[in-house]
């Protein structure tokens, strides 16, 4: 799998949020998006998922360019997954019915099968006795975990996380990453934004540092932990593994 | 124990105090009712309503056709009115917005006149019960107008970027996602609404349109029996509303914590 981004440029107002950015990331199995609050990493993701056009600049999936029409995206966000930082289910339905649901109206699969697919995956991640239950009665590590098994629920190409751990406390936290872990495993290619630097570092095995807006950094993640160049991203790893009074 | 405590809610109290309770309630307004009509010499008789029987029956079937049309139509109203005062174009939003506010300041009787002259006279519809529904549903819809937009509002505008992610499309949000919740976020206070529906369309009496008040007065017009008249009246409005108003309440329970 291939991600390349050309000059990607977002703004809101004056704010310039994506300045420039480029990317090239190839024979990835998981590409860890870090950088500091603001820097831009939700607003990345959400270009890469389809669920923002830039204002300039072009991304390309596997070489195909990415259309940015809203027809021609319904098609892009098909074969991508996206998980949310916290209240990404819908909360009017069941765990079962928000992994179904999308199956049978995107994906065209019959409400039987979707409803196998389902319960087969929530099995998998030991949800089966939550399948029934909507998000209130749900932990946050199993609304997240259901998040996750709706977003691989139809095989896409490409995993997009926006901080999936980041609202939890640091039990669920381990179950989550447990699950994602377990995801790399099996081969689904995933980019997947995130504070947690133990799992960034050994998890995944690209990275990209991201600060206002920039693309600073950029490469295998055991050399940009080990040996970072810039002194933002110094700076960075040094304020994120150790608390300095 | 003294006595006091028999009046007074704890964690375990049995069947029999509350009964106790009740009981004691509703005799002070039996009571009360009775003294009432004793006081003005009137009486009960039910005799005149066993006459009236059908003229009673047409007219309750009457009400409650009225409430429930008026009920559809005003939904149709208010939801085309709560997306209106949301709508990026302004002259739409102002429309809307006026209506509501317009509608919800003034009271319905005057209304009634009004919208019965100008929609009558001025544009043919020469429908008592046309216009009665008409009327009605107006002035339900601005009320319904606001429940359903604040349903709109309460829905997170994160919930339209997911089901953007799964793949929905717009039309396949509204009606998957979109409506689903407000549906349950509005069941209850619209179902109080549909309650002062059926208790509002008493007013369409005043211009003449025969429903279970206007046959009521007639009624009473030959019979004299004022007070079994009106009480009668008031058991046959409840014994509409109240089942309304005990699903909005089971539905309220229901849906509380959902959210
Ligand atoms: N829809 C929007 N409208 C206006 N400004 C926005 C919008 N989305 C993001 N921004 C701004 O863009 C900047 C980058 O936001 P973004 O959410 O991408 O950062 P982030 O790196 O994900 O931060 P965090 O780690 O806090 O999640 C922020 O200053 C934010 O206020
Ligand atoms: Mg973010």
């Amino acid at each position: 799998m291939r991600i390349e981004c050309r000059d990607l440029n977002v703004r809101f107002g004056a704010q310039t949020v994506l300045d420039a950015v480029g990317i090239d990331a190839s024979d990835f199995r998981a590409v860890a998006l870090i950088g500091p609050s603001g820097a831009g990493k939700s607003t990345l993701l959400r270009v890469l998922g389809g669920l923002l056009a830039p204002d300039a600049g072009e991304v390309r999936i596997d070489g195909q360019r990415v259309d940015f029409s809203e027809r021609a995206l319904l098609a892009h966000r098909r074969g991508v997954g996206f998980v949310f930082q916290t209240r990404g289910l819908f909360p009017h339905l069941t765990a079962e019915q928000n992994i179904a649901l999308p199956l049978v109206h995107v994906h065209g699969q019959s409400p039987e099968q979707a409803r196998e697919t389902a319960h087969a995956l929530l099995a998998r991640f030991s949800l089966d006795q939550d399948a029934h239950k909507r998000p209130y009665e749900l932990s946050g590590g199993q609304n997240q975990r259901i998040g996750i098994a709706r977003a691989i629920a139809p095989r896409p190409r490409l995993l997009l996380l926006d901080e999936p751990t980041s609202a939890l406390d640091p039990e669920l936290t381990a179950e989550v990453l447990d699950m994602i872990h377990e995801l790399q495993a099996d081969g689904q290619r995933m980019v997947i934004v995130t504070h947690e630097m133990g799992f960034a570092r050994r998890a995944c095995d690209q990275a990209l540092f991201l600060a206002d807006g920039r693309i600073l950094e950029a490469g295998a993640s055991a050399d940009l932990f080990s040996r970072p160049r810039t002194p933002q991203l110094q700076g960075f790893l040094r304020k994120v593994l150790e608390w300095v009074p | 124990m003294p006595i006091g405590r028999l009046f007074l809610r704890t964690p375990k109290d049995g069947r029999a105090k509350l009964l106790l309770n009740g009981l004691l309630v509703a005799a002070v307004l039996v009571g009360f009712v009775a003294l009432s009509v004793a006081r003005v010499e009137g009486r009960y008789d039910f005799t005149d309503l066993w006459t009236y029987r059908t003229r009673l029956a047409m007219g309750f079937g009457m009400t409650l056709a009225f409430s429930v049309l008026s009920m559809a139509a005003s939904l149709l109203i208010g939801f085309a009115s709560a997306t209106g005062s949301r709508s990026r174009i302004l002259p739409v939003r102002y429309l809307c917005r006026t209506y509501v506010n317009v509608i919800r300041g003034t009271p319905l009787l005057m209304q009634i006149y009004l919208f019965f002259y100008i929609i009558g006279d001025a544009w043919g519809v020469e429908d008592r019960l046309v216009a009665g529904v008409l009327i009605l549903s107006i002035f339900e819809g601005a009320y319904i107008s606001e429940i359903l937009r604040g349903g709109l509002d309460s829905i997170e505008g994160s919930q339209l970027e997911i089901a953007r992610a799964v793949g929905f499309t717009p039309a396949q949000a509204t009606r998957l996602i979109v409506l689903p919740q407000l549906l349950r976020r509005t069941l209850p206070a619209l179902a109080g609404q549909f309650a002062s529906i059926i208790k509002d369309s008493s007013l369409l009496s005043v211009i003449s349109i025969v429903e279970l008040t206007q046959t009521i007065k007639e009624v009473n017009a030959a019979t004299f029996a004022f007070t079994t008249d009106y009480l009668f009246l008031g058991v046959l409005y409840f014994a509409l509303t109240f089942p309304v108003s005990l699903l909005s309440r089971a539905l309220e329970k229901r849906f509380a914590y959902e959210n």
